[in-house]
């Protein structure tokens, strides 16, 4: 696998050459700090771009091109990274061996329209496209609550702290919807395509001096880069007394979610300590929170945490039966209180570094995440792979002892669980 | 051991039989990291009522027993917890259920000698105790649970509920609370021993692994070669008519925000087999997106009229029926229903829409086959539905005509529907 990366004025080119797919990928990355009113715009705008273009101004035209195209697969997708939010256009296309000649230019051709060619006139979107983008958008929103995990993490995320990007609903607001029209859905294009940082990936059997030609070709942004901004969600307001919230709602079973801070923590902590100290409590089907609340106790089907670094965040959830709550609450403190007492053995350790470094190796073998990777490397100041794992295995029992002892239960939230 | 390939994907399997008539499919893809093992049973939620092995008489067993058999496959009698043994070496272990077969899977980067040879163990050693198994119960009850407050789950569960009359997919693959509760050790011991034999079974293994040393450590197995595949497994089927239960219903889902529905079409399935059963869905299959797809009119048209959010189709059969289920979001579901049935009978097909979405396919095919897990997924489905992988199945694709599309369409009875809808709930 061969990595080069091209820094032109407006945006930065980065190419992987590989023979191990039968595909290419290409992601053309847009980066910006997140603002919670521009989250529903922003989701019209990338799903419209991706429905229809000037050239391709039907449904119908615009999707027999991406089956004339082999069956690429098109889409945009937006994602939080700490205080930024990347919407990514994706496109996944068959080596010419499996297709035809020129299939990547004409691919990459197709997303150059796709970015720059708007179906607009007037200086409107088209209104066909318009309704129909605005409708979906609308049941995204309304369907985010039919998911009783989901809407419950993100309550939980609103009480913990509503003024932060990890409380932003990232499917949008209803009162945003709302005010947007062709007219100033076009004036966000505008201002969108423009005040961006732009990465474009590229991973496949390609030839670079070739497909740098083409990009250039076809890419030509009117932009001035800018500076990446820091990723890193703060939030040091410790709270004296843990906040706890229940709410009640008719449904089977209650969704126990539960945020803890993780304060002050060092680089080392937040990139290789932090993994393993969550493998160990909740992370896997072989961790504490596993091994006793489910097997040992049965009191749930699942009961798991998850760590996110670039928050300072660590988020509990599990699905139970409302009686069983405080029964429940307290096995957990009990195992959170274990892993501050150094209650773990040196194998629970080496399986969680095991474990570790396999779903590293594993990146080898999806284009995606290779691509998620050197992003890492690029904008995170993630490490390689190689000191990646020379460094988990450099943690030790202290570090995760003095780690388990930076983590606090900040909001235990209780959601439902009421029918009888 | 022969060496087959599936022609037009580069992908080539080995493929061998043990004495006791356990399959075994291995499909390297030796440039990842990665590696896949499958090991499947024959035996689902759809199964309840059989020849017992243990008393060579008709039985007829509660709901969610193969699902439940599933969770207690990881009980060992030595106390280990299989996790426990594979995240050793960071390899991840599973399991799933559903109507047709239960899966046991392993996946990782080292170790598969030491992986696969623990994973044949533990399923072919089960160890069922009272104790161990009334634990299991309030798992499996909150498992059900989960299913029960989501919306999909809930309209799902009713529309086979109008679509079927006996079938068991009529109830939730995990069984209901109560029918979980009535089962009892002794159950699980007769439904392991009647359908848990390597004839009734498949091994697959994908991915990054050295082919000889896989075999040997599957031919050495004790456990996997000490068993016999003792009789022949008689399973009864529900008698599932070709009528559906009720045609229309309306209920009301908690958490709903936009109505949504399932409308069922139910045929009888022609009597076919093999390559000849593949083609015929394939038919089935272009059929629906030329109708139905992505770049069909239908879509453009009743996007245009805002009667859908979400939509998708597929066909499936279950026992000697086609079915072509048909799911939707909309805000006027009924007028979406007329639609779609009027589609399916009018709508105009021609060589070229079945030439262009014929090369769909094929570049579907590809696509998927460079990913050893789906490839898995795809030859086990093969293996239920045709008997063997199809390795011929690019050029089957090829050959489908309009005449083929023309015969499915012959076939289908599209005013033998079923419609479920969901309303919000006030």
């Amino acid at each position: 696998m061969e990595y080069i990366k091209k820094e032109t004025p407006t945006y930065n080119l980065h190419m992987i050459k590989t023979n191990k797919f039968k595909t290419t990928s290409i992601e053309i990355i847009f980066s910006r700090e997140l603002k919670k009113e521009e989250i529903t715009i922003m989701n019209f705008l990338a799903s419209i771009m991706t429905y229809t273009t000037k050239k391709y101004n039907t449904k119908l035209k615009f999707s027999q091109k991406m089956e004339n195209l082999y069956a690429s697969k098109v889409f945009a997708s937006s994602y939080r990274l700490g205080k930024n939010i990347n919407v990514d256009f994706n496109m996944k296309l068959l080596n010419d061996k499996y297709a035809e000649e020129g299939l990547l230019e004409e691919s990459l051709k197709f997303l150059s329209e796709i970015i720059f060619n708007p179906n607009v006139d007037n200086n409107e979107f088209d209104q066909e496209s318009f309704d129909v983008i605005k409708n979906d958008e609308q049941s995204q929103i309304e369907r985010f609550k039919e998911d009783s995990r989901r809407y419950s993490t993100l309550r939980l995320m609103e009480l913990t702290d509503s003024t932060k990007p990890f409380s932003y609903n990232l499917k949008g607001y209803l009162e945003d919807l709302k005010k947007i029209n062709r007219k100033n859905l076009y004036d966000f294009y505008k201002e969108f395509i423009k005040c961006q940082i732009i990465d474009i990936y590229i991973i496949g059997d390609i030839d670079f001096d070739k497909t740098e030609k083409i990009v250039s070709d076809n890419f030509k942004f009117d932009i001035v880069k800018s500076n990446q901004n820091d990723f890193m969600i703060e939030w040091n307001n410790h709270r004296e007394k843990i906040q706890e919230v229940v709410e009640s709602d008719k449904t089977n079973q209650a969704k126990l979610s539960i945020s803890c801070r993780l304060e002050n923590i060092n680089k080392f902590e937040r990139n290789y300590v932090l993994n393993i100290y969550n493998l160990i409590l909740g992370g896997t089907a072989d961790s504490k929170f596993f091994k006793n609340i489910r097997e040992k106790y049965s009191l749930c089907y699942y009961a798991s945490s998850g760590a996110n670094k670039l928050d300072n965040l660590l988020v509990i959830s599990s699905g139970i039966t409302k009686d069983n709550y405080s029964k429940i609450m307290i096995l957990i403190e009990k195992e959170m209180n274990d892993m501050r007492k150094g209650n773990f053995d040196d194998i629970e350790i080496e399986k969680a570094k095991k474990y570790y470094i396999s779903n590293l190796e594993e990146i080898e073998d999806s284009p995606n995440q290779i691509i998620a990777l050197y992003y890492s490397m690029d904008k995170l100041g993630a490490d390689d792979v190689e000191t990646k794992k020379k460094m988990i295995n450099k943690v030790t029992k202290d570090d995760i002892v003095a780690l388990s002892n930076k983590v606090y239960i900040d909001t235990v939230f209780l959601l439902g669980g009421d029918k009888k | 051991m022969t060496i087959k390939e599936i022609k037009g994907i580069d992908v080539k399997v080995y493929c061998d039989e043990l004495e006791n008539g356990l399959k075994i499919f291995l499909i390297p893809y030796s440039e990842r990291k990665n590696y896949f093992i499958d090991y499947v049973v024959k035996y689902g939620a759809e199964v309840d009522k059989f020849i017992s092995s243990h008393t060579g008489k008709k039985v007829k067993e509660p709901y969610g027993v193969a699902h439940f058999l599933e969770h207690k496959m990881f009980e060992q009698e030595d106390g280990v917890n299989p996790f426990d043994f594979f995240s050793k070496t960071g390899t991840d272990a599973n399991a799933s259920t559903g109507y047709r077969l239960t899966s046991y899977t392993a996946d990782g980067i080292v170790n598969i000698e030491e992986n696969l040879n623990y994973l044949l163990n533990y399923v072919n050693s089960p160890y069922f105790t009272d104790e161990n198994v009334e634990k299991e119960k309030g798992i499996i009850i909150e498992e059900l649970n989960m299913y029960k407050d989501r919306p999909e789950n809930v309209l799902y569960e009713e529309s086979n509920k109008v679509l079927f009359k006996k079938h068991p997919m009529r109830i939730d693959v995990g069984g209901t609370p109560s029918s979980v509760k009535k089962i009892t050790k002794e159950i699980l011991y007769e439904c392991y021993d009647t359908f848990y034999q390597p004839n009734n079974m498949f091994l697959l293994v994908a991915g990054n692994f050295d082919v000889e040393s896989v075999i040997n450590v599957i031919k050495n197995n004790k456990k996997l070669n000490e068993k016999k595949s003792k009789n022949e497994i008689k399973v009864f089927k529900s008698g599932e008519p070709v009528e559906v239960n009720v045609k229309e219903k309306e209920i009301k889902i908690k958490n709903i925000m936009v109505p949504k529905f399932i409308l069922n079409v139910k045929s009888p399935m022609r009597n076919l087999e093999g390559e000849e059963k593949y083609r015929y869905m394939v038919a089935t299959d272009i059929l629906l997106y030329v109708i139905f797809g992505m770049s069909s009119e239908f879509r453009e048209k009743m996007l245009k009229r805002n009667l859908y959010t979400l939509f998708y189709s597929s066909s499936v059969v279950v026992d000697d029926l086609l079915l072509f289920e048909f799911v939707a979001e909309s805000n006027n579901p009924n007028e979406l229903k007329n639609e779609i049935l009027k589609y399916l009978k009018e709508q105009k097909i021609t060589k070229e829409d079945i030439e262009r979405v014929k090369k769909v396919k094929i570049s579907l095919e590809v696509m998927e086959s460079d990913k050893p897990h789906i490839m898995l997924d795809i030859a086990v489905d093969e293996l239920l539905d045709y008997g063997d992988i199809l390795y011929n199945k690019i050029d089957l694709i090829k050959s489908i005509t309009l005449d083929d599309l023309n015969k499915v369409r012959k076939d289908i009875l599209v005013d033998n529907y079923s419609y479920i809808v969901g309303y919000p709930k006030k």
